[in-house]
Protein backbone atom coordinates (compact mmCIF):
# COMPACT_ATOMS: atom_id res chain seq x y z
CA UNK A 1 0.00 0.00 0.00
CA UNK A 2 1.69 3.02 -1.22
CA UNK A 3 1.42 5.93 1.04
CA UNK A 4 0.52 8.55 -1.32
CA UNK A 5 -3.01 6.59 -2.36
CA UNK A 6 -6.76 6.69 -1.74
CA UNK A 7 -6.26 3.11 -0.70
CA UNK A 8 -3.63 4.41 2.55
CA UNK A 9 -6.16 7.85 2.75
CA UNK A 10 -9.24 5.05 3.46
CA UNK A 11 -6.78 2.66 5.25
CA UNK A 12 -5.31 6.10 8.24
CA UNK A 13 -8.90 7.17 8.77
CA UNK A 14 -10.83 4.16 9.33
CA UNK A 15 -7.71 2.78 11.78
CA UNK A 16 -7.89 5.78 13.47
CA UNK A 17 -12.01 6.24 13.93
CA UNK A 18 -11.76 2.74 15.15
CA UNK A 19 -8.83 3.46 17.19
CA UNK A 20 -10.17 6.71 18.66
CA UNK A 21 -13.30 4.56 20.01
CA UNK A 22 -11.03 1.80 21.21
CA UNK A 23 -10.96 0.76 24.90
CA UNK A 24 -7.41 2.43 25.85
CA UNK A 25 -6.29 -0.48 26.99
CA UNK A 26 -6.54 -2.31 23.75
CA UNK A 27 -5.36 0.28 21.13
CA UNK A 28 -2.02 -1.44 20.40
CA UNK A 29 -3.89 -4.28 19.37
CA UNK A 30 -6.09 -2.65 16.65
CA UNK A 31 -2.08 -1.35 15.68
CA UNK A 32 -1.31 -4.75 15.14
CA UNK A 33 -4.10 -5.39 13.20
CA UNK A 34 -4.12 -2.46 10.94
CA UNK A 35 -0.26 -2.78 10.63
CA UNK A 36 -0.86 -6.68 9.69
CA UNK A 37 -3.38 -5.81 7.31
CA UNK A 38 -1.26 -2.77 5.72
CA UNK A 39 1.42 -5.19 4.82
CA UNK A 40 -0.79 -8.31 4.14
CA UNK A 41 -3.28 -5.72 1.83
CA UNK A 42 -0.83 -6.12 -1.12
CA UNK A 43 1.42 -8.50 -0.45
CA UNK A 44 0.88 -12.17 1.94
CA UNK A 45 4.16 -13.18 1.12
CA UNK A 46 5.69 -10.46 3.25
CA UNK A 47 3.64 -11.12 5.79
CA UNK A 48 4.47 -14.68 6.27
CA UNK A 49 8.08 -13.24 6.52
CA UNK A 50 7.70 -11.02 8.82
CA UNK A 51 5.70 -12.84 11.22
CA UNK A 52 8.24 -15.61 10.77
CA UNK A 53 11.02 -13.01 11.16
CA UNK A 54 9.81 -11.11 14.30
CA UNK A 55 8.90 -14.74 16.37
CA UNK A 56 12.51 -16.15 15.56
CA UNK A 57 14.15 -12.88 16.95
CA UNK A 58 11.18 -12.81 20.03
CA UNK A 59 12.55 -15.79 21.09
CA UNK A 60 15.69 -15.68 20.34
CA UNK A 61 15.89 -12.61 22.49
CA UNK A 62 14.64 -14.77 25.62
CA UNK A 63 16.73 -17.33 24.81
CA UNK A 64 19.62 -15.42 25.21
CA UNK A 65 18.97 -13.96 28.48
CA UNK A 66 17.20 -17.39 29.61
CA UNK A 67 20.45 -20.08 28.90
CA UNK A 68 23.92 -17.76 29.81
CA UNK A 69 25.94 -21.06 28.45
CA UNK A 70 24.61 -20.91 25.02
CA UNK A 71 24.13 -17.28 24.71
CA UNK A 72 26.94 -17.00 22.59
CA UNK A 73 26.04 -19.44 20.03
CA UNK A 74 22.28 -18.45 19.77
CA UNK A 75 23.21 -15.16 19.05
CA UNK A 76 25.80 -15.98 16.40
CA UNK A 77 22.84 -18.47 15.67
CA UNK A 78 20.59 -15.52 14.79
CA UNK A 79 22.60 -12.65 13.38
CA UNK A 80 23.58 -15.47 10.49
CA UNK A 81 19.82 -16.38 9.83
CA UNK A 82 18.93 -12.60 9.77
CA UNK A 83 21.95 -11.62 7.64
CA UNK A 84 21.56 -14.50 5.28
CA UNK A 85 17.86 -14.26 4.61
CA UNK A 86 18.84 -10.18 3.98
CA UNK A 87 21.29 -10.95 1.25
CA UNK A 88 19.40 -13.97 -0.11
CA UNK A 89 15.83 -11.94 -0.13
CA UNK A 90 18.08 -8.74 -1.56
CA UNK A 91 19.15 -11.02 -3.85
CA UNK A 92 16.21 -12.38 -4.97
CA UNK A 93 14.50 -8.95 -5.51
CA UNK A 94 17.35 -7.22 -7.59
CA UNK A 95 16.21 -10.46 -10.09
CA UNK A 96 19.86 -11.29 -11.38
CA UNK A 97 18.96 -14.90 -11.61
CA UNK A 98 19.85 -17.70 -8.91
CA UNK A 99 17.20 -18.41 -6.68
CA UNK A 100 15.01 -16.08 -8.30
CA UNK A 101 15.07 -17.57 -11.24
CA UNK A 102 14.41 -21.11 -9.87
CA UNK A 103 11.40 -19.53 -7.90
CA UNK A 104 10.26 -18.26 -11.00
CA UNK A 105 10.81 -21.25 -13.18
CA UNK A 106 8.89 -22.93 -10.05
CA UNK A 107 5.65 -21.19 -11.20
CA UNK A 108 6.13 -18.75 -8.60
CA UNK A 109 4.42 -15.12 -9.35
CA UNK A 110 6.63 -12.57 -9.94
CA UNK A 111 4.79 -9.99 -7.38
CA UNK A 112 4.97 -12.85 -4.59
CA UNK A 113 8.57 -12.99 -5.09
CA UNK A 114 9.07 -9.48 -3.70
CA UNK A 115 9.18 -10.49 -0.10
CA UNK A 116 11.86 -8.21 0.30
CA UNK A 117 9.37 -5.15 0.89
CA UNK A 118 10.31 -3.59 4.63
CA UNK A 119 12.78 -6.63 4.97
CA UNK A 120 15.72 -5.25 5.14
CA UNK A 121 14.41 -2.48 7.22
CA UNK A 122 12.82 -4.48 9.86
CA UNK A 123 16.14 -7.22 10.00
CA UNK A 124 18.29 -4.25 10.80
CA UNK A 125 16.29 -3.29 14.24
CA UNK A 126 15.90 -6.72 14.74
CA UNK A 127 19.56 -7.33 14.27
CA UNK A 128 20.45 -4.37 16.76
CA UNK A 129 17.67 -5.81 19.12
CA UNK A 130 19.12 -9.22 19.86
CA UNK A 131 22.55 -6.99 19.97
CA UNK A 132 22.02 -5.52 22.65
CA UNK A 133 20.17 -8.15 24.60
CA UNK A 134 23.69 -9.91 23.83
CA UNK A 135 25.94 -7.31 25.19
CA UNK A 136 23.41 -6.71 28.07
CA UNK A 137 22.43 -3.02 27.34
CA UNK A 138 18.72 -4.23 27.44
CA UNK A 139 16.23 -6.91 28.59
CA UNK A 140 14.51 -8.98 26.38
CA UNK A 141 10.61 -7.89 25.51
CA UNK A 142 8.05 -10.19 27.30
CA UNK A 143 5.29 -10.24 25.23
CA UNK A 144 5.35 -11.17 21.44
CA UNK A 145 2.51 -9.62 20.43
CA UNK A 146 4.12 -6.30 21.27
CA UNK A 147 6.70 -7.13 19.55
CA UNK A 148 5.13 -7.66 16.16
CA UNK A 149 3.57 -4.35 16.74
CA UNK A 150 6.56 -2.92 17.13
CA UNK A 151 8.41 -5.05 13.90
CA UNK A 152 5.12 -4.07 11.40
CA UNK A 153 4.24 -0.73 12.63
CA UNK A 154 2.92 0.57 9.17
CA UNK A 155 4.22 3.88 9.92
CA UNK A 156 7.81 2.79 9.84
CA UNK A 157 7.40 -0.64 8.13
CA UNK A 158 8.29 -0.08 4.19
CA UNK A 159 10.97 2.05 4.93
CA UNK A 160 11.94 3.47 8.56
CA UNK A 161 12.77 5.42 10.34
CA UNK A 162 14.85 2.68 11.84
CA UNK A 163 13.56 2.55 16.05
CA UNK A 164 14.63 0.69 19.14
CA UNK A 165 12.40 -1.17 21.04
CA UNK A 166 12.73 0.09 24.39
CA UNK A 167 11.65 3.83 22.65
CA UNK A 168 9.03 2.43 20.78
CA UNK A 169 7.28 0.13 22.54
CA UNK A 170 5.94 2.05 25.58
CA UNK A 171 4.61 4.03 23.44
CA UNK A 172 2.23 1.95 22.64
CA UNK A 173 0.49 2.08 26.29
CA UNK A 174 0.22 5.81 25.61
CA UNK A 175 -3.17 6.27 24.91
CA UNK A 176 -4.49 9.67 24.52
CA UNK A 177 -3.73 12.27 21.42
CA UNK A 178 -3.95 15.83 22.26
CA UNK A 179 -5.78 18.05 19.44
CA UNK A 180 -2.49 19.93 18.91
CA UNK A 181 -0.42 16.62 18.42
CA UNK A 182 -3.63 15.35 16.11
CA UNK A 183 -3.09 18.52 13.96
CA UNK A 184 0.41 18.55 13.79
CA UNK A 185 -0.17 14.97 12.67
CA UNK A 186 -2.18 15.72 9.69
CA UNK A 187 0.28 19.02 8.58
CA UNK A 188 3.32 16.47 9.05
CA UNK A 189 1.63 14.47 6.05
CA UNK A 190 0.60 17.12 4.33
CA UNK A 191 4.06 18.33 4.40
CA UNK A 192 5.68 15.05 2.89
CA UNK A 193 2.86 14.83 0.10
CA UNK A 194 4.09 18.66 -0.70
CA UNK A 195 7.56 17.11 -0.75
CA UNK A 196 6.87 14.51 -2.73
CA UNK A 197 3.93 15.39 -5.48
CA UNK A 198 4.93 19.23 -5.83
CA UNK A 199 9.15 19.00 -5.49
CA UNK A 200 10.63 15.55 -5.79
CA UNK A 201 8.17 14.18 -8.55
CA UNK A 202 8.63 17.26 -10.54
CA UNK A 203 12.58 16.71 -10.27
CA UNK A 204 12.37 13.43 -11.94
CA UNK A 205 11.77 14.04 -15.01
CA UNK A 206 14.52 16.40 -15.48
CA UNK A 207 16.88 13.87 -13.50
CA UNK A 208 15.81 11.35 -15.47
CA UNK A 209 16.43 13.04 -18.91
CA UNK A 210 20.16 12.63 -17.82
CA UNK A 211 20.75 9.94 -15.94
CA UNK A 212 18.59 7.60 -18.88
CA UNK A 213 20.62 9.59 -21.88
CA UNK A 214 17.86 10.50 -24.02
CA UNK A 215 19.38 14.06 -24.23
CA UNK A 216 22.51 14.57 -25.18
CA UNK A 217 24.14 16.91 -22.12
CA UNK A 218 26.65 18.92 -22.16
CA UNK A 219 29.17 19.28 -18.76
CA UNK A 220 26.86 22.03 -17.14
CA UNK A 221 23.47 20.61 -17.82
CA UNK A 222 24.84 16.82 -17.04
CA UNK A 223 26.13 18.99 -13.11
CA UNK A 224 22.90 20.45 -13.01
CA UNK A 225 21.36 16.96 -13.25
CA UNK A 226 23.40 14.95 -10.91
CA UNK A 227 22.94 17.56 -8.08
CA UNK A 228 19.12 18.15 -8.77
CA UNK A 229 19.26 13.76 -8.19
CA UNK A 230 20.53 14.61 -4.67
CA UNK A 231 17.86 16.93 -4.23
CA UNK A 232 15.66 14.99 -5.56
CA UNK A 233 16.69 12.10 -3.23
CA UNK A 234 16.03 14.53 -0.06
CA UNK A 235 12.64 15.26 -0.84
CA UNK A 236 11.54 11.71 -2.05
CA UNK A 237 12.79 10.68 1.16
CA UNK A 238 12.19 13.21 3.90
CA UNK A 239 8.36 13.39 2.06
CA UNK A 240 8.06 9.56 3.12
CA UNK A 241 9.76 10.19 6.45
CA UNK A 242 7.71 12.81 6.83
CA UNK A 243 4.56 10.85 5.89
CA UNK A 244 5.45 7.87 8.44
CA UNK A 245 6.66 10.73 11.14
CA UNK A 246 2.81 12.53 10.66
CA UNK A 247 0.81 9.12 10.71
CA UNK A 248 2.67 7.30 13.87
CA UNK A 249 1.46 11.12 15.40
CA UNK A 250 -2.25 10.70 14.47
CA UNK A 251 -1.91 7.68 17.28
CA UNK A 252 0.12 9.77 19.74
CA UNK A 253 3.83 8.10 19.12
CA UNK A 254 6.92 10.09 18.22
CA UNK A 255 9.15 8.31 15.52
CA UNK A 256 12.75 9.31 15.15
CA UNK A 257 13.43 12.56 12.94
CA UNK A 258 15.40 11.25 10.06
CA UNK A 259 16.71 14.27 8.41
CA UNK A 260 17.59 17.60 9.88
CA UNK A 261 18.52 19.57 6.90
CA UNK A 262 21.57 17.68 4.73
CA UNK A 263 22.53 20.38 2.53
CA UNK A 264 23.87 22.87 5.54
CA UNK A 265 26.19 20.35 5.88
CA UNK A 266 29.93 21.74 6.37
CA UNK A 267 31.55 18.55 5.96
CA UNK A 268 30.61 15.19 4.74
CA UNK A 269 31.08 13.63 8.59
CA UNK A 270 28.20 16.34 9.39
CA UNK A 271 26.30 15.49 6.05
CA UNK A 272 25.54 11.78 8.11
CA UNK A 273 24.88 13.19 11.02
CA UNK A 274 21.86 14.83 9.32
CA UNK A 275 20.71 12.59 6.47
CA UNK A 276 18.92 9.26 7.34
CA UNK A 277 20.07 10.10 10.88
CA UNK A 278 18.42 6.41 12.53
CA UNK A 279 20.19 4.34 9.64
CA UNK A 280 22.93 6.09 10.34
CA UNK A 281 23.03 5.58 14.00
CA UNK A 282 22.41 2.14 13.50
CA UNK A 283 25.39 1.57 11.52
CA UNK A 284 27.28 3.62 13.98
CA UNK A 285 26.55 1.68 16.71
CA UNK A 286 26.72 -1.96 14.99
CA UNK A 287 29.43 -1.45 12.91
CA UNK A 288 31.75 1.64 13.19
CA UNK A 289 31.82 1.45 17.47
CA UNK A 290 32.42 -2.56 17.55
CA UNK A 291 35.36 -2.68 14.84
CA UNK A 292 36.84 0.82 16.18
CA UNK A 293 36.90 -0.04 19.54
CA UNK A 294 38.82 -3.39 18.66
CA UNK A 295 41.50 -1.50 17.20
CA UNK A 296 41.66 1.11 19.13
CA UNK A 297 45.33 0.72 20.22
CA UNK A 298 46.26 1.75 16.36
CA UNK A 299 44.13 4.89 16.46
CA UNK A 300 43.66 5.68 12.82
CA UNK A 301 43.73 2.78 11.40
CA UNK A 302 40.89 1.95 13.81
CA UNK A 303 39.37 4.78 12.48
CA UNK A 304 39.95 3.78 9.25
CA UNK A 305 38.65 0.39 9.41
CA UNK A 306 35.98 1.12 11.01
CA UNK A 307 35.03 4.14 8.08
CA UNK A 308 36.06 1.48 5.44
CA UNK A 309 33.69 -1.74 6.66
CA UNK A 310 30.69 0.10 7.97
CA UNK A 311 30.58 1.78 4.41
CA UNK A 312 30.96 -1.17 2.96
CA UNK A 313 28.11 -3.05 4.79
CA UNK A 314 26.33 0.32 3.87
CA UNK A 315 26.75 0.20 0.19
CA UNK A 316 25.83 -3.65 0.27
CA UNK A 317 22.61 -3.50 2.11
CA UNK A 318 21.65 -0.61 -0.70
CA UNK A 319 22.84 -2.99 -3.43
CA UNK A 320 24.98 -5.49 -4.81
CA UNK A 321 26.71 -3.87 -7.70
CA UNK A 322 30.22 -2.20 -8.88
CA UNK A 323 28.21 1.47 -8.57
CA UNK A 324 27.25 0.95 -4.87
CA UNK A 325 30.80 -0.17 -3.92
CA UNK A 326 31.94 3.09 -5.66
CA UNK A 327 29.57 5.02 -3.74
CA UNK A 328 30.71 3.38 -0.53
CA UNK A 329 34.24 3.88 -1.55
CA UNK A 330 33.93 7.13 -2.16
CA UNK A 331 32.24 8.20 1.58
CA UNK A 332 34.85 6.30 3.51
CA UNK A 333 37.66 8.38 1.58
CA UNK A 334 35.88 11.49 2.37
CA UNK A 335 35.52 10.92 5.87
CA UNK A 336 39.19 9.16 6.24
CA UNK A 337 40.25 12.41 4.71
CA UNK A 338 38.18 14.40 7.03
CA UNK A 339 39.38 12.42 10.33
CA UNK A 340 42.81 12.97 9.26
CA UNK A 341 42.68 16.53 8.43
CA UNK A 342 39.99 17.37 11.13
CA UNK A 343 41.91 19.65 12.97
CA UNK A 344 43.70 21.69 10.47
CA UNK A 345 40.61 22.35 9.18
CA UNK A 346 38.91 23.84 12.68
CA UNK A 347 42.65 25.67 12.39
CA UNK A 348 41.66 26.97 8.90
CA UNK A 349 38.21 27.79 10.24
CA UNK A 350 39.38 29.78 12.84
CA UNK A 351 41.85 32.15 10.56
CA UNK A 352 39.54 32.72 7.62
CA UNK A 353 36.31 34.62 7.65
CA UNK A 354 33.95 32.07 8.99
CA UNK A 355 30.91 33.34 6.46
CA UNK A 356 33.59 32.83 3.51
CA UNK A 357 35.02 29.52 4.99
CA UNK A 358 31.03 27.69 5.93
CA UNK A 359 29.92 29.07 2.71
CA UNK A 360 32.84 27.64 0.74
CA UNK A 361 32.65 24.12 3.03
CA UNK A 362 28.66 23.84 2.62
CA UNK A 363 29.10 24.00 -1.13
CA UNK A 364 32.08 21.99 -1.55
CA UNK A 365 30.39 18.92 1.02
CA UNK A 366 27.38 19.45 -1.63
CA UNK A 367 29.33 18.67 -4.41
CA UNK A 368 31.20 15.56 -2.86
CA UNK A 369 27.73 13.92 -2.06
CA UNK A 370 26.27 14.91 -5.44
CA UNK A 371 29.56 13.26 -7.05
CA UNK A 372 28.82 10.12 -4.90
CA UNK A 373 25.35 9.99 -5.62
CA UNK A 374 26.32 10.05 -9.36
CA UNK A 375 27.44 6.53 -8.90
CA UNK A 376 24.57 5.98 -6.63
CA UNK A 377 21.67 6.62 -9.26
CA UNK A 378 23.34 5.07 -12.29
CA UNK A 379 21.83 2.01 -13.41
CA UNK A 380 25.46 0.69 -14.11
CA UNK A 381 29.33 1.26 -14.05
CA UNK A 382 28.63 2.27 -18.15
CA UNK A 383 26.31 4.99 -17.48
CA UNK A 384 27.96 6.37 -14.73
CA UNK A 385 31.38 6.61 -17.10
CA UNK A 386 29.25 8.11 -19.57
CA UNK A 387 28.10 10.71 -17.24
CA UNK A 388 31.40 11.63 -15.95
CA UNK A 389 31.98 11.54 -19.78
CA UNK A 390 29.61 14.21 -20.06
CA UNK A 391 30.91 16.29 -17.39
CA UNK A 392 34.50 16.63 -18.45
CA UNK A 393 32.57 17.46 -22.02
CA UNK A 394 32.40 21.63 -23.19
CA UNK A 395 29.54 23.71 -21.01
CA UNK A 396 27.28 22.91 -23.89
CA UNK A 397 27.79 20.12 -25.33
CA UNK A 398 28.88 22.50 -28.82
CA UNK A 399 25.39 24.32 -28.65
CA UNK A 400 24.21 27.37 -27.07
CA UNK A 401 23.10 28.15 -23.65
CA UNK A 402 19.48 27.93 -24.55
CA UNK A 403 19.69 24.42 -26.88
CA UNK A 404 22.48 23.04 -24.97
CA UNK A 405 21.65 23.47 -20.79
CA UNK A 406 17.80 24.81 -20.96
CA UNK A 407 16.33 22.54 -23.84
CA UNK A 408 18.23 19.82 -22.12
CA UNK A 409 16.97 20.01 -18.69
CA UNK A 410 13.66 21.53 -19.65
CA UNK A 411 12.34 18.14 -21.98
CA UNK A 412 12.97 20.27 -25.57
CA UNK A 413 12.52 23.65 -24.07
CA UNK A 414 8.70 24.17 -25.63
CA UNK A 415 7.08 26.81 -23.74
CA UNK A 416 5.05 24.96 -21.14
CA UNK A 417 8.23 22.60 -20.47
CA UNK A 418 10.29 25.86 -19.73
CA UNK A 419 7.42 27.32 -17.35
CA UNK A 420 7.45 23.68 -15.74
CA UNK A 421 11.29 23.93 -15.54
CA UNK A 422 11.58 26.97 -13.39
CA UNK A 423 8.67 26.85 -11.66
CA UNK A 424 10.05 23.64 -10.12
CA UNK A 425 13.05 25.11 -9.73
CA UNK A 426 11.98 28.44 -8.01
CA UNK A 427 10.27 26.38 -5.60
CA UNK A 428 12.84 23.98 -4.83
CA UNK A 429 15.42 27.21 -3.98
CA UNK A 430 12.68 28.91 -2.13
CA UNK A 431 11.74 25.62 -0.18
CA UNK A 432 15.09 24.55 0.63
CA UNK A 433 16.31 28.75 1.67
CA UNK A 434 12.63 28.41 3.85
CA UNK A 435 12.82 24.92 5.05
CA UNK A 436 14.23 25.60 8.80
CA UNK A 437 11.12 28.45 9.18
CA UNK A 438 8.33 26.35 7.26
CA UNK A 439 9.98 23.38 10.02
CA UNK A 440 9.34 25.40 12.48
CA UNK A 441 5.67 26.20 11.97
CA UNK A 442 4.89 23.41 11.07
CA UNK A 443 5.69 21.98 14.48
CA UNK A 444 4.56 24.61 16.37
CA UNK A 445 0.87 23.96 15.74
CA UNK A 446 -0.04 27.52 15.34
CA UNK A 447 -2.30 28.17 12.35
CA UNK A 448 -2.68 24.92 11.60
CA UNK A 449 -5.69 24.76 9.36
CA UNK A 450 -3.64 27.74 7.57
CA UNK A 451 -0.78 25.82 6.97
CA UNK A 452 -2.95 22.40 6.08
CA UNK A 453 -4.82 25.19 3.63
CA UNK A 454 -1.98 27.09 2.52
CA UNK A 455 -0.02 22.84 1.50
CA UNK A 456 -3.13 21.38 -0.30
CA UNK A 457 -3.58 24.46 -2.17
CA UNK A 458 -0.16 24.48 -3.47
CA UNK A 459 -0.48 20.41 -3.86
CA UNK A 460 -3.21 21.15 -5.90
CA UNK A 461 -1.64 23.84 -8.14
CA UNK A 462 1.24 22.33 -8.72
CA UNK A 463 1.57 18.67 -7.83
CA UNK A 464 2.48 16.05 -10.12
CA UNK A 465 -0.66 13.69 -10.14
CA UNK A 466 -0.03 11.52 -13.79
CA UNK A 467 3.06 10.11 -13.27
CA UNK A 468 3.30 9.97 -9.29
CA UNK A 469 6.17 7.92 -8.70
CA UNK A 470 7.48 5.18 -6.20
CA UNK A 471 8.91 6.30 -3.37
CA UNK A 472 12.94 5.86 -4.37
CA UNK A 473 14.42 4.35 -0.88
CA UNK A 474 11.52 1.58 -1.01
CA UNK A 475 13.27 -0.20 -3.27
CA UNK A 476 16.25 -0.57 -0.63
CA UNK B 1 38.67 20.66 39.45
CA UNK B 2 39.45 16.80 40.64
CA UNK B 3 42.38 15.10 39.97
CA UNK B 4 40.84 12.65 37.21
CA UNK B 5 39.02 15.55 35.63
CA UNK B 6 42.66 17.58 35.72
CA UNK B 7 44.25 14.43 33.84
CA UNK B 8 41.53 13.86 31.41
CA UNK B 9 41.59 17.87 30.86
CA UNK B 10 45.24 17.09 29.35
CA UNK B 11 43.89 14.35 27.22
CA UNK B 12 41.23 16.11 25.51
CA UNK B 13 44.08 19.09 24.82
CA UNK B 14 46.21 16.51 23.55
CA UNK B 15 43.68 14.86 21.19
CA UNK B 16 42.22 17.90 20.02
CA UNK B 17 45.49 19.67 19.80
CA UNK B 18 43.68 22.74 22.01
CA UNK B 19 46.09 23.60 24.65
CA UNK B 20 43.73 26.11 26.11
CA UNK B 21 40.89 23.00 26.20
CA UNK B 22 39.31 23.70 29.49
CA UNK B 23 36.22 20.81 30.15
CA UNK B 24 33.38 20.59 32.36
CA UNK B 25 31.74 17.62 33.98
CA UNK B 26 28.44 18.38 31.69
CA UNK B 27 30.62 19.17 28.77
CA UNK B 28 29.69 16.96 25.61
CA UNK B 29 29.82 16.91 21.99
CA UNK B 30 27.61 19.66 21.47
CA UNK B 31 30.04 21.86 22.77
CA UNK B 32 33.50 20.50 21.87
CA UNK B 33 34.14 20.91 18.48
CA UNK B 34 35.31 18.65 16.76
CA UNK B 35 34.51 15.65 19.17
CA UNK B 36 32.21 13.12 17.34
CA UNK B 37 32.06 9.51 16.34
CA UNK B 38 35.75 9.63 14.24
CA UNK B 39 37.56 11.45 17.05
CA UNK B 40 35.74 9.54 20.10
CA UNK B 41 37.80 6.19 19.60
CA UNK B 42 40.76 8.18 19.95
CA UNK B 43 39.62 10.00 22.62
CA UNK B 44 39.05 6.48 24.68
CA UNK B 45 42.29 4.88 23.45
CA UNK B 46 44.46 7.88 24.60
CA UNK B 47 42.18 7.89 28.02
CA UNK B 48 43.09 4.51 28.67
CA UNK B 49 46.91 4.65 27.89
CA UNK B 50 46.61 7.59 30.08
CA UNK B 51 44.94 5.86 33.38
CA UNK B 52 45.79 2.72 32.71
CA UNK B 53 43.05 1.21 32.33
CA UNK B 54 40.77 -0.84 29.86
CA UNK B 55 37.55 0.49 29.47
CA UNK B 56 34.87 -2.04 28.47
CA UNK B 57 32.56 -1.44 24.74
CA UNK B 58 29.29 -0.75 26.40
CA UNK B 59 31.02 1.76 28.91
CA UNK B 60 32.20 3.33 26.06
CA UNK B 61 28.49 2.88 24.27
CA UNK B 62 27.36 4.68 27.26
CA UNK B 63 29.43 8.10 27.41
CA UNK B 64 27.54 10.55 26.57
CA UNK B 65 28.97 13.61 28.86
CA UNK B 66 32.06 13.87 30.19
CA UNK B 67 31.27 13.18 33.56
CA UNK B 68 30.55 9.80 32.47
CA UNK B 69 33.72 9.09 31.33
CA UNK B 70 34.99 10.18 34.73
CA UNK B 71 32.73 8.02 36.92
CA UNK B 72 33.66 5.51 34.63
CA UNK B 73 37.36 6.07 35.14
CA UNK B 74 36.97 6.10 38.74
CA UNK B 75 35.37 2.82 39.05
CA UNK B 76 38.38 1.40 37.17
CA UNK B 77 40.74 3.22 39.88
CA UNK B 78 38.70 1.90 42.69
CA UNK B 79 37.72 5.23 43.95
Amino acid sequence: MQFISLSFLCFLLTTWVLWRFMPKERRWQLLLTASLFFIGFSNPGALLVLISSSLLTFYAGLSIQRFPNRRRSLYLFSLVLQVSCLFLLKYIESGNGGLYFLFREAGFREDVLLFAVGFSFYTLQHIAYLTDIYQKRSSPQTSALRFLLFSSFFAKFNAGPLEQTNRLIPQFNIPDQQPAGLLEGINRIALGVFKKMVLADRLAPIVAGIFNGSAAAGSAATLTGVCLFTVQLYFDFSAYSDIAIGSAKLFGIELTENFDRPFTAASVSEFWRKWHISLIRWFTTSIYFPVAFRFRKQKYLAVFLGIGITFLVSGLWHGIGKTFFIWSLLHAIYLSYESLTKQTRIAWKNRFSPIWYNGMSILLTFLLVCFSNLFFRSANLSEALRLLRQLASSPFGGKGPTEGFLAVLAGGGYQEALFNFFLTISLMFVFLFLEKRISTWIRSGSYAFLQLFFLLLLIFLAGVFKHADYFIYLQF
Amino acid sequence: MNEVLQKLNEVFCKVFLKNDLVIHLLSDASNIEGWDSLTHMMLISETEKRFNITFTFNEIMAFKTVNDMVSAIEKHLGR
